[in-house]
């Protein structure tokens, strides 16, 4: 099985406004996939449509080899789910939690269990509905990893934590993933901290996928281009667009590109323009720049 | 699984247990014991007060029922199930699971029930009347159980599902009530208050709650 | 001494891990027979995908740097001296590179570099 989740056209509606139509995703095996968007993209939608706890209008899922819904259950065996508010149930203490979970899965590591109990610092005996935001999201991935899944699903799972907690959390879920291959899809609008350990990026955006590929290929790609003055034509230019802005000082223009190489600089010659400089960007300057190029409808 | 599941199911009703047992208990030993003393020994004097007391347990029971059942689903409806939705079992499975827990958890009031009313009947009953502590005991597991699975089925679906069920079913009700008096006024005919259909239908057999138009005396002749 | 990786950088990671422990080896701050940190600890540490890692320390098997003990570690391999000047070249090459670029991007021309440079050089000798 070559990729841990498969969705072919899936199609849902909410309201008057917001739509999923026909979103096609492909999660490889042993990846760490980064589901990128902003706030209202639809990134928890969608998750929620990926284990049928919201049910979709059309299209196909498989989690793990699973078609879903009919086999959800034998789905959700293998996945550790990490939702965007804890899930659990606020009146049971810590160690309840623990217990009650536990008694769901099959291949529930009880000593690890405890080793990262003992290690994110939390008290048994405390009632889940007192634990403070980190504390919480600690819980929540602490039940995720220790039923040993195959993949894991986490819906900004640092979301509002702080850096200490945000830095526990995601070295927990490496040092797991060193371990076991898993899968991991991680959905989050910080796209600073996805930079570094994805393989795979899928930018969503009002419910549309805008690109999925391998992070070097999205970043290697894209850059910003400094010219010292203002080209007249754009046509079949051996690169992509996506965005153009005049200097603030001076005269030149500064243009994000797409599919840029170095020869492409020739482009540029016999043009009342020469490149002064060639910018990488990170990623999140890449995610805001597709983004607005891909809503003015250039992409 | 079931394990679990009686367990989150006793934790989540815990505090309503306690009363529930205390009142279960309570009243069929006070409904004894209160007929006794007054009725002073005489056999048509007891059944007199115990028939005071006889339309209660009906509503324990009902009351037994619905409160175990809401009390099951309100820790789902507040999380909006979406803990339950991430277990690995089906759907059909998880409510069942918590069915069968409710159903053996419903043994805890109906044996503090049965107590009460044998505790009741250790004093001597005057000539010719008995006690029937088991078949009172039997018809309050049943009502109870019964109570408890209707409710259930309503509290397990979604807030909107059991509004629409009881907006609908009250409407029904209360218009059907106003449309058939203005019918038989002005047409002289007597088509029956959807009310009085809807409880007919209900409890006399095979309807599912016939339990509760049975005999609910404890001491009968 | 595998101080932070630059994701900003078009040089995917793994090359960037892997660049770092090849100038260490060559500056001998990694000697012969030294383990380094696994992948775990490694990933954990620059918090990167451990497959990232995976292929750095592969990388550096192939070209000899180092060698993948399943089950003990990686350990750093005996490389000649000849191989260590080999490194620091690339690297001084590498650095040069950046300079010029970085020069030419305010203004600086070449010749200016070298003055700096031969000062910076002086001062560091006088010391």
């Amino acid at each position: 099985m070559s990729n841990a989740i498969e969705v072919r056209g899936l199609s849902y509606r909410a309201g008057r406004s917001f739509e999923i139509s026909g979103l096609d995703l492909n999660v490889p095996a042993g990846s760490i996939y980064g589901f990128l968007g902003p706030n209202g993209a639809g990134k928890t939608t969608t998750i929620r449509l990926l284990l049928a706890m919201t049910r979709r209008l059309a299209g196909e899922v498989r989690l793990l080899g699973h078609d879903v819904p009919r086999e959800v259950a034998q789905a959700l065996a293998r996945t550790g789910y990490v939702p965007e508010r804890p899930h659990l149930y606020p009146a049971l203490t810590v160690a309840e939690s623990l217990r009650l979970h536990a008694g769901f899965f099959q291949r529930w590591d009880a000593t690890w269990a405890d080793q990262l109990q003992r290690s994110f610092g939390l008290p048994g005996d405390r009632p889940v509905g007192s634990l403070s935001k980190g504390e919480a999201g600690k819980l929540l991935i602490l039940l995720a990893l220790a039923q040993r899944p195959e993949l894991l699903i986490l819906d900004e799972p640092t979301d509002g934590l702080d850096p200490m907690v945000r830095r526990d959390v995601l070295t927990a879920v490496l040092d797991y993933v060193a371990e076991t291959g898993a899968t991991v899809f991680i959905s989050s609008h910080l796209v600073h901290e996805l930079e570094r350990m994805c393989d795979w990026v899928g930018v969503l955006d009002h419910g549309r996928l805008v690109a999925e590929m391998p992070i070097q290929s999205f970043k290697s790609g894209v850059k910003r281009i400094r010219l010292t003055g203002s080209p007249e034509h754009v046509e079949d230019a051996p690169f992509a667009v996506l965005s153009r802005m005049a200097e603030p000082l001076g005269p030149g223009e500064t243009w994000v590109v797409r599919g840029w190489r170095d020869p492409m600089r020739q482009y540029f010659e016999g043009s009342n323009a020469a490149v002064r400089d060639v910018v990488d960007l990170d990623l999140e300057e890449v995610f805001v720049e597709l983004l607005r190029s891909s809503r003015q409808g250039e992409v | 699984m079931l394990k679990q599941m009686l367990w989150l199911h006793w934790k989540a009703v815990r505090w309503v247990m306690l009363p529930l047992v205390l009142l279960c208990a309570g009243m069929p030993l006070a409904a004894m014991r209160l007929s006794q003393t007054t009725g002073g020994g005489d056999a048509y004097d007891m059944i007199v007060m115990i028939e005071l007391w006889t339309p209660m347990f009906p509503f324990l029971a009902a009351f037994t029922g619905i409160s175990m059942a809401l009390t099951a689903w309100v820790w789902d409806h507040n999380g909006r199930h979406i803990y339950a939705l991430s277990l690995p079992v089906e759907r059909w499975e998880y409510v069942l699971l918590k069915m069968a827990a409710g159903t053996l958890l419903l043994a805890v009031p109906a044996a503090a029930l049965w107590l009460g009313a044998w505790v009741g009947s250790l004093q001597p009953i005057p000539e010719g009347l008995h006690a029937y502590v088991l078949s009172f005991s039997a018809r309050f597991l049943l009502a109870a159980l019964i109570a408890y699975a209707a409710t259930f089925a309503l509290a397990a679906g979604t807030v909107r599902t059991a509004s629409v069920v009881i907006t609908v079913l009250l409407a029904t009700v209360i218009f059907g009530s106003v449309g058939v008096e203005f019918v038989n006024g002005t047409f002289g005919a007597s088509v029956p208050a959807p009310l009085d259909v809807i409880k007919a239908a209900l409890t006399r057999w095979p309807g599912p709650f016939n339990v509760y138009g049975g005999s609910w005396m404890l001491i009968d002749v | 001494m595998l101080d932070d990786i630059d994701p900003r950088s078009p040089v995917p990671l793994y090359e960037q891990i892997a660049a770092r422990i090849r100038v260490a080896v060559a500056a001998e701050e990694y000697v012969a027979g030294q383990s380094l940190p696994s992948v775990r600890q490694l990933a954990a540490q620059l918090r990167v995908n451990p497959a990232t890692v995976v292929q750095a320390y592969r990388d550096l098997e192939r070209e000899g740097f180092v060698e993948m003990r399943h089950g003990a570690g990686t350990f750093v391999q005996a490389v000649t001296a000849d191989r260590r000047g080999e490194e620091r070249l690339r690297q001084a090459r590498e650095l040069v590179r950046g300079l010029l670029e970085a020069a030419a991007r305010v203004g600086v021309t070449a010749q200016e570099l070298k003055l700096a440079l031969a000062e910076a050089s002086g001062e560091a000798a006088r010391e």
